[in-house]
């Protein structure tokens, strides 16, 4: 069951991309001052919004994990995040190349970026912080405060565009944030690669997952050799 | 070519290389994981008959 829904969401996936991609490259029109590059828009700030709500989905299952002392929930945590973590490095390498045209420079520590790269490195920090710590329940709770953390900045690097106008960054462009300052015709293909990186995303945390319960029946198989 | 678009080009190629060394990763791990599986199936087997 859980194959043939990777399968179906794989499908859906690709004729989502093949379709938008199209949209995205031939049909919408080049923006104004930016020319074709606007276009790395669609890839930068969906894989960010989907990064983002991953990690703090990642936090809501550390949170159950707490509560119920289930291990499936930290390791759900542990497969989200990990899949968070790099839609959010393609957040951070395309946003480099689209700053390198736009201002001339691969990077700037102005408050977005930097609590962008913040947010990636604590969340790397996660991962590494997983493989360090062999006892399950101990890596499992300080997961979870590291998750916490991780969220709460995930929260300043969305808010952080209205808190602070001045920044090189521009600002919130989306009709929800705005109310209305984009045209439909450039905002439709966004959401849809929103929704594209979304099944991405579910897809690889089923594969983690699926990975998780083969090296938990190895772990038992062990333990079955040794007693 | 102009410029943009060329930057435009590297952006795209950036998010699907990042994709496709994950998928990759994935597929190292899976390969990794099966390979153990059945080395300690075959461990347990003999006990088990």
């Amino acid at each position: 069951m859980r194959n043939r829904i990777m399968l179906l969401l794989t499908v859906a996936f690709a004729g989502l991309i093949v379709w938008n991609l199209k949209h995205i490259l031939l049909d919408v029109p080049d923006e104004a001052r930016q020319d074709a590059i606007f276009r790395i828009l669609y890839f930068h700030a969906p894989a960010a919004i989907v990064g983002l709500t991953g990690f703090g989905v990642g936090m809501v299952f550390s949170g159950v994990y707490l509560a119920t002392k289930n291990f499936y929930w930290d390791t759900l945590a542990a497969a989200t995040t990990e899949v968070s973590l790099m839609l959010a490095a393609i957040n951070l390498v395309t946003g480099s190349i689209w700053g390198r045209q736009q201002w001339g420079v691969w990077w700037a520590w102005d408050a977005r970026l930097t609590s962008m790269l913040v947010c990636w490195l604590i969340f790397a920090g996660y991962m590494m912080l997983r493989r360090a710590i062999e006892e399950p329940d101990t890596r499992a709770r300080l997961s979870a405060v590291v998750s916490l953390f991780g969220t709460v900045n995930a929260w300043f690097v969305y808010k952080v565009i209205e808190w602070f106008p001045r920044l090189q960054h521009p600002g919130p462009v989306l009709s929800f944030r705005t109310g209305g300052r984009i045209d439909r015709q450039l905002e439709t293909p966004f959401f849809w690669m929103v929704l594209v990186y979304m099944i991405l995303a579910v897809v690889l945390v089923m594969i983690r997952m699926r990975q998780e319960s083969v090296a938990r029946e190895i772990d038992s198989l062990r333990r079955m050799a040794h007693a | 070519m102009n410029g943009n678009f060329e930057y435009l080009c590297y952006g795209l190629v950036a998010a699907w290389l990042i994709v496709a060394l994950y998928v990759l990763l994935l597929g190292m791990r899976e390969s990794k994981l099966a390979k153990e599986l059945e080395r300690v199936r075959h461990m347990v087997e003999p006990r088990g008959k």
